[in-house]
């Protein structure tokens, strides 16, 4: 059961592959597959702790505060993770401050918390956060390893139009080889109009 | 009324967890800093208090501008009276943007260059004229006598 939820929201309704959400670092910080990993993880701990405290006080939150109290706990998480890096990793912090203080602005984060903490148990929230973020992690490492690599031959990888161009080439892939999938983007696009 | 409760609630907590992880790593924080500027300074200072540069003649100005985005804060240096080179220690400007703050590239024409002859740069107008700006003042404050030394 929870083998099945894994695979449908890491990889066949993949976060940023098939929902396309969260690209801005995505394309941004992928040149370094270090930098990746860590905006990665960082994103997954702030997405699964605003998951579980939103769950968790599900029934405090009426509906005018809803967007207000989602906002004010991810960029808790959010602001305490880049005061964390600040102290405990100064290089990864100069180099990529930036995109850990926008992880608040990650839709990806927003869209979980509304569509399934706010109306779900904490272990489905949970397990829905975690799921999302892997996705997202196995997401950004694909590219940024996608990037290293060719950029050893090709130097346009390395720079923002390599990540542009071979960002859509693995989302031509994917989107290929998972017929279903564009029709979950399909369905995931009508239910969200 | 609920939902006015909830959210100050949720504000005075968050508040209370912030505080407590910035009060907790502000040490850590602080001398974190103070490697790094003292990194970036190294290869136009050696190592050592304001007075200790002093006795070597060495004047260390810091300086604050506002550039595209937020304060920038700037290591002047002269030695025996020239400008020796200028050095960001912290900076919020676009990354990528923010590429000509490095030693190696724009930043390093100060000191190089007669003053009046580094230029701004196009596509970092802004960050590169704050910089000509406080720069230019900091060397008005030198001739004029005003030293960190003093």
């Amino acid at each position: 059961m929870q083998l099945t939820a894994l695979y449908e929201t890491s990889f066949k309704r993949n976060i940023a592959w098939v929902q396309l959400l969260g690209l801005c670092p995505l394309l941004a910080v992928s040149n370094d597959l270090l930098h990746s990993m860590s905006l990665a993880l960082a994103s997954a701990i702030v997405l699964i702790g605003s998951a579980s405290i939103v769950s968790l006080i599900r029934s405090f939150i009426s509906d005018e505060v809803r967007l207000p109290v989602f906002v004010v706990v991810i960029s808790t998480f959010t602001t305490a993770i880049t005061i964390l890096i600040e102290s405990f990793s100064w290089d990864l912090y100069i180099a990529i401050a930036l995109y850990f203080q926008i992880i608040i602005t990650n839709c990806m984060i927003l869209g979980r918390l509304q569509s399934v903490a706010i109306k779900s148990r904490l272990s489905e929230a949970f397990s829905d956060a975690s799921f999302t973020a892997l996705g997202f992690f196995v997401a950004i490492t694909a590219l940024a390893a996608a990037r290293e690599l060719i950029g050893l031959f090709i130097p346009l990888a390395y720079e923002p139009v390599g990540a542009f161009i071979i960002a859509s080439l693995l989302l031509a892939v994917v989107q290929r080889t998972s017929s279903e999938s564009r029709k979950t983007a399909e369905d995931i696009r009508n239910s969200a109009v | 009324m609920k939902g006015v409760l909830t959210l100050t609630v949720v504000c005075l907590i968050s508040a209370a967890c912030l505080a407590v992880v910035h009060h907790q790593t502000r040490e850590i924080r602080e001398a974190n800093r103070e490697s790094y500027e003292n990194r970036q300074l190294r290869d136009l200072v050696p190592a050592g208090s304001i007075e200790q540069l002093c006795d070597k003649r060495i004047e260390l100005y810091r300086t604050e501008e506002k550039g595209y985005g937020g304060t920038i804060v700037l290591a002047v240096v002269y030695t025996h009276g020239e400008l020796k080179g200028v050095r960001v220690l912290s900076h919020t400007e676009t990354p990528g943007f923010a590429d000509i703050l490095q030693p190696s590239d724009w930043i390093g024409n100060f000191g190089a260059q007669p003053l009046g002859h580094v230029d701004a740069v196009a596509r970092a107008t802004i960050t590169s004229k704050s910089i000509i700006k406080a720069v230019a003042r900091v060397d008005e404050m030198h001739k004029s006598g005003v030293s960190p030394c003093n």
